[in-house]
C-alpha cells in the first residue's frame, strides 16, 4: 500500500518525504532515477567499470544534501549534476592511471581481433584524449542528446563556456583524434 | 572523418546501458549501507559532542563532591584563599584592642 503511494508520488513529494528521513521516500527516488543516471554515466565514461561506485556517490551525496535541493520538481537534472560531477573526479583520477590504462588497452588490442573493435571504442580512445572539461560537455550534448543549456547547468558552467568547449571538442575529434 | 564521427555517435547512442534490475538491487543495498554508516557516523558525533558537554559539568561536580568529601576546600574558596583573605570562620581572629593593626574606627559601635 505504501509502496504504492510512493510509486504515484511526484518528485517534489517524495523529496519532501525523504527530507523528513522517510527510508522508502528516497528509495523510489533511487528506482526512479537510477536507471537513467547510469546511461548518462556510462556514456561519460566509456565503459562500465566504475559505474556502481558513481551511481552510489551521486545518491549517498543527494541524500546528504537533499535539504538544499530548492527545486524539489528538479530533481532528476540536480542528481544528473552531482553525477557529472562524480564523473569529473572519475576520470581525473583515470587520467592519473592514464600510462597504466594505455599499457593495458595496448596490449588489448594485440591480442584481440581488430575486427572486434567498432566505432565506439574509436570514439572512446579519442576521447580518453581530451580534457574532461571538453570531453564531459561534448558527450552530454552529442551523444547524451542535451541541450545547451542543459548541458550548461550540469556542468555548472555558463552558457558560452559550454558552446565554446563544444565547438573545441567537435573540431579536435574531427580534426583527426579519431584513430 | 566527419562521417565516422557521426557513425561513432550514432553507436554510442544505441549501445545497451548494462544496468538490469540486479545491478540496481546490489548498488541500492551498498548505498543503504552507506547511508547507515553515515548517519551512524553523524549521529555518534552530535551523541560525542553533547557527551562532551555533559562530561564536563560531570566531572566538575565529581570533582567539587569528592573534595567537599576530603574536607578540601572548592577550588573557588581557594582562589580566595590565595588572595589572602580568611577561609572560614575559624581562621578569622578579630583584632582587639591593643593588637597591631588594631584600627578603633573599625569596631562596632555598639560594643
Amino acid at each position: 500500500m505504501i509502496s504504492l503511494t510512493l510509486e504515484g508520488a511526484t518528485d517534489a513529494a517524495l523529496v519532501e518525504r525523504a527530507r523528513q528521513a522517510d527510508q522508502a521516500a528516497f528509495a523510489a527516488l533511487y528506482q526512479r532515477h537510477a536507471r537513467y543516471l547510469a546511461g548518462v554515466v556510462y556514456r561519460l565514461m566509456g565503459d562500465d567499470a566504475e559505474l556502481d561506485d558513481i551511481i552510489q556517490e551521486t545518491f549517498l551525496q543527494a541524500s546528504s544534501a537533499l535539504s538544499g535541493l530548492l527545486q524539489p520538481e528538479l530533481v532528476r537534472p540536480w542528481l544528473v549534476t552531482i553525477a557529472v560531477r562524480r564523473v569529473h573526479r572519475h576520470l581525473a583520477r583515470r587520467r592519473r592511471r592514464w600510462f597504466l590504462f594505455v599499457s593495458l588497452a595496448q596490449i588489448g588490442a594485440r591480442v584481440s581481433d581488430p575486427a572486434d573493435r567498432c566505432e565506439v571504442d574509436d570514439l572512446y580512445d579519442a576521447l580518453d584524449r581530451l580534457s574532461k572539461d571538453l570531453r564531459v560537455p561534448w558527450v552530454l550534448h552529442r551523444i547524451e542528446q542535451f541541450s545547451l543549456v542543459e548541458v550548461a547547468h550540469a556542468c555548472s558552467v555558463s552558457l558560452a563556456t559550454v558552446k565554446r568547449r563544444i565547438a573545441e571538442a567537435e573540431r579536435r575529434l574531427e580534426r583527426g583524434q579519431m584513430p | 572523418m566527419k562521417r565516422s564521427l557521426e557513425l561513432a555517435v550514432a553507436s554510442a547512442r544505441a549501445r545497451a546501458v548494462p544496468w538490469d534490475s540486479q545491478r540496481a538491487e546490489r548498488v541500492g543495498r551498498r548505498l543503504a549501507g552507506e547511508r547507515g554508516r553515515s548517519w551512524v557516523t553523524a549521529g555518534v558525533t552530535r551523541f560525542a559532542l553533547a557527551g562532551l558537554g555533559s562530561a564536563a559539568l560531570f566531572a566538575s561536580s565529581l570533582r567539587l563532591s569528592s573534595a567537599l568529601r576530603d574536607g578540601e576546600p572548592p577550588a573557588h574558596h581557594l582562589e580566595v584563599s590565595a588572595l589572602g583573605m580568611p577561609d572560614s570562620e575559624a581562621d578569622f581572629v578579630e583584632p582587639r584592642w591593643g593588637d597591631a593593626g588594631y584600627d578603633a574606627s573599625q569596631s562596632a559601635p555598639f560594643r
